[in-house]
């Protein structure tokens, strides 16, 4: 017995590894024969991306792309842990972008250094929580299932992004519908012999600490049940529409932080009809991660110089940077495909967990 | 002769309006069929992208729209095929999956788009009449119905045919145990599996009608992302309608005015930027949801997979 188990734990950590690698190595070869077709060297493409978004001092720029896709990613994490769906991460996060770009060089002239970065954060932290509020509250008020909701609200906060920059938030650049761009002295300060802003800092550090919350503490325990199972959450005494409305917020929260980073530290303005989609780019790799922060973090930085690198890759290629999309969609249906064929073959063992059939067995003997 | 103006106005926003709801009107009925199945169709949006792109690229290569519209149509059914191998026959998560092939179908139309048709943006050309004599000459609604594109035909022929089927049939019956209560489906004997397959494919080839008809009809040719959300609204739409063929009739109309009106405000000089007429449906299906559906209203079982033989 004491024998079995270092043994089948290893066999776990093997399948998991596989149910890891396996979607990742499949989408690349089906999206490698894809560009075969489309007339691209896969290779040469795989090469442009490691050098445009990897090698050469280009690290520095997937790096900076980490703050936001990290933020995103926790975003999602809470609240598919809780079994719900946020997906208007798109949205919330142009909210969010759009608040610090139009308020940004108004509010850094007057204010500038870190109480005016703090003051952009919260302020792009609550718009964007704001409307990821009202998936959550048409979920628990009607019923009204979040999946779709979240969706359409994207966007139409996609539209009313565009709407402000073409209105009140038009820069004075005459003709181009973006924002003002705020100086690159008031931005985010970059880490010392690097271009990375400080900002990737404090996004790591928020995924740890959203990890322990998550993975160490009762709220953590919480959405977890409530994400194996509403009823049981119910029953066990937990506040599950208070719940539900908290993690809807915290995640759109973070992903209004998420944008704000990215515009204090990398972009300094926003232009109209512009979507980057972070969060249904980052979607599977949350997948991959099994919800858990700290395993979406080598998922995250993968995905960041898959991003920056290919969109560069493609345009040297002749091709539309929407071959990313492409990717993302092949590694989620591969994903889906591995786990349910995994968890297919593991149908005929016991559903039981090996420790509680340890547990059991020696209830049994005791009985006996 | 401002009389006169008017009136050709007028029925220019009917003809318009009309152009603008039948894409939506015929992917929210076949979404109206997946949901009342237990089928969230999530992937709608994507389907209908690579419906119309390759209606466009079969219509532009060959220069037969019929060709083109079947080759859209088969690509759809096609897709749905695989969905539902995945999601039916696998039980695989639906939302997942529907948000996969919307991506992919969003990224891949793209794609080869920008690869193969960005740099000369081909057109189709306006689509062939089907006219009624006598009743066209009617000023203001003549044109717009009786003076209609071949495709309006069929799709007012389709949408009778399908409320017939959902109001009268067995098969409706069936539909509406496998998305409420599945498993009591299963016990009559009929299985669950088959009547999902058969919604899916009915969704797959209503979502390829809506994209050769926005290819053919409505926008005479394709540029990425042009569905710009239908998908989306047709979901919603079917939600509000809830497999009531005539209540999703009534609001893809709806749907079809607010968008001519917008068009037609845009075409009258009036500075009102295409992103309030792409965000007012949003927010009408929305309201909409909110005011007419209350909880407990969709299917049972929406959005969840089937295995034989395990307790829900």
């Amino acid at each position: 017995m004491s024998a079995a188990t270092p043994l089948a734990a290893r066999s776990a950590r093997g399948s998991r590894l596989t149910r890891t690698l396996l979607p990742l190595a499949l989408a690349l070869l089906i999206a490698a024969g894809l560009l075969l077709v489309l007339g691209v060297n896969p290779l040469a493409f795989a090469a442009d991306t490691l050098r445009y978004g990897l090698l050469d001092g280009a690290w520095q720029r997937s790096a900076a792309r980490m703050a936001p896709l990290l933020l995103v990613a926790l975003g999602l994490i809470v609240v598919f842990r809780a079994g719900l769906w946020n997906l208007g991460g798109d949205g919330q996060f142009l909210l969010g972008a759009v608040v610090v770009a139009g308020f940004g060089p108004g509010l850094l002239a007057a204010v500038p250094g870190p109480l005016g970065w703090l003051l952009l954060a919260v302020a792009a932290m609550l718009a964007s929580a704001a409307w990821s509020l009202i998936p959550a509250l048409l979920r628990t008020r009607f019923g009204i299932t979040e999946i779709v909701t979240s969706l359409v609200l994207s966007l139409v906060a996609v539209g009313v992004v565009n709407l402000l920059i073409l209105g009140v938030f038009h820069g004075e650049a005459a003709g181009v519908p973006e924002t003002t761009a705020i100086p690159t002295a008031e931005l985010l300060p970059y880490l010392p012999g690097t271009t990375v802003h400080v900002g990737v800092i404090a996004a790591l550090v928020i995924v740890l600490v959203g990890h322990v919350v998550l993975t160490r503490t009762a709220v953590g325990m919480r959405i977890d049940v409530l994400g194996a199972s509403p009823r049981a959450a119910r029953f066990a005494g937990i506040g599950v529409t208070a719940l539900t409305l908290g993690v809807f917020l915290v995640s759109g929260a973070l992903m209004g932080l998420g944008a704000a980073l990215d515009v204090l530290g990398s972009q300094g303005y926003l232009r109209a009809h512009v979507n980057p989609a972070f969060a249904s780019a980052i979607l599977p790799f949350v997948f991959l991660a099994r919800l858990r922060p700290l395993a979406a973090i080598p998922f995250v930085a993968f995905y960041a110089v898959v991003e920056v690198g290919g969109t560069i890759a493609a345009t040297r290629a002749g091709l539309s940077a929407d071959i990313l999309l492409v990717f993302v969609a092949l590694l989620l249906v591969c994903l889906t495909v591995v786990d349910h064929a995994a968890s297919r073959r593991a149908l005929g063992r016991p559903v039981v967990p090996e420790e509680l059939r340890a547990v059991w067995a020696r209830r049994r003997g005791g009985a006996r | 002769m401002t009389d006169l103006l008017s009136t050709s106005l007028l029925a220019t926003v009917l003809v318009a309006a009309l152009a603008g709801a039948l894409p939506l009107l015929v992917a929210a009925l076949g979404e109206s069929v997946g949901q009342r199945a237990g089928l969230l169709g999530l992937g709608l949006e994507g389907v209908i992208l690579l419906s119309a792109f390759v209606t466009f690229a079969v219509t532009e290569g060959s220069g037969s729209r019929v060709l083109g519209a079947v080759a859209g149509i088969a690509v759809a059914v096609v897709a749905a095929a695989l969905i539902a191998a995945l999601t039916v026959l696998w039980g695989l998560d639906q939302t997942i999956t529907g948000i996969a092939v919307t991506l992919g179908g969003t990224g891949l139309t793209g794609v080869l788009y920008s690869r193969f048709y960005a740099d000369a943006a081909p057109r189709l050309g306006a689509a062939p009449t089907l006219t009624v004599p006598g009743l066209s000459e009617i000023p203001v609604i003549g044109p717009a119905l009786f003076d209609a594109p071949v495709f309006s035909w069929l799709v007012v022929l389709g949408t009778v045919a399908l409320a017939w089927t959902l109001a009268r049939t067995r098969w409706a019956l069936r539909l509406g145990a496998a998305g409420e209560n599945p498993a009591a489906l299963e016990a009559t004997g009929t299985s669950v599996l088959t009547v999902r397959v058969q919604a899916m494919l009915v969704w797959g080839a209503c979502a390829g009608v809506a994209g050769a008809g926005l290819v053919l009809v409505t926008a005479g040719s394709f540029t990425a992302g042009m569905t710009g959300g239908l998908g989306y609204i047709a979901i919603v739409v079917a939600m509000l309608g809830r497999a009531r063929v005539r209540i999703v009739v009534a609001v893809s109309l709806g749907y079809g005015l607010i968008v001519a009106v917008g068009t037609l405000l845009q075409l009258l000089g009036v500075p009102l930027p295409s992103d309030v007429t792409a965000i007012l449906p949003y927010l009408a299906v929305l309201i909409a949801l909110v005011v007419a559906g209350r909880r407990g209203t969709l299917p049972a079982a929406l959005g969840r997979a089937f295995t034989r033989g395990a307790r829900s």
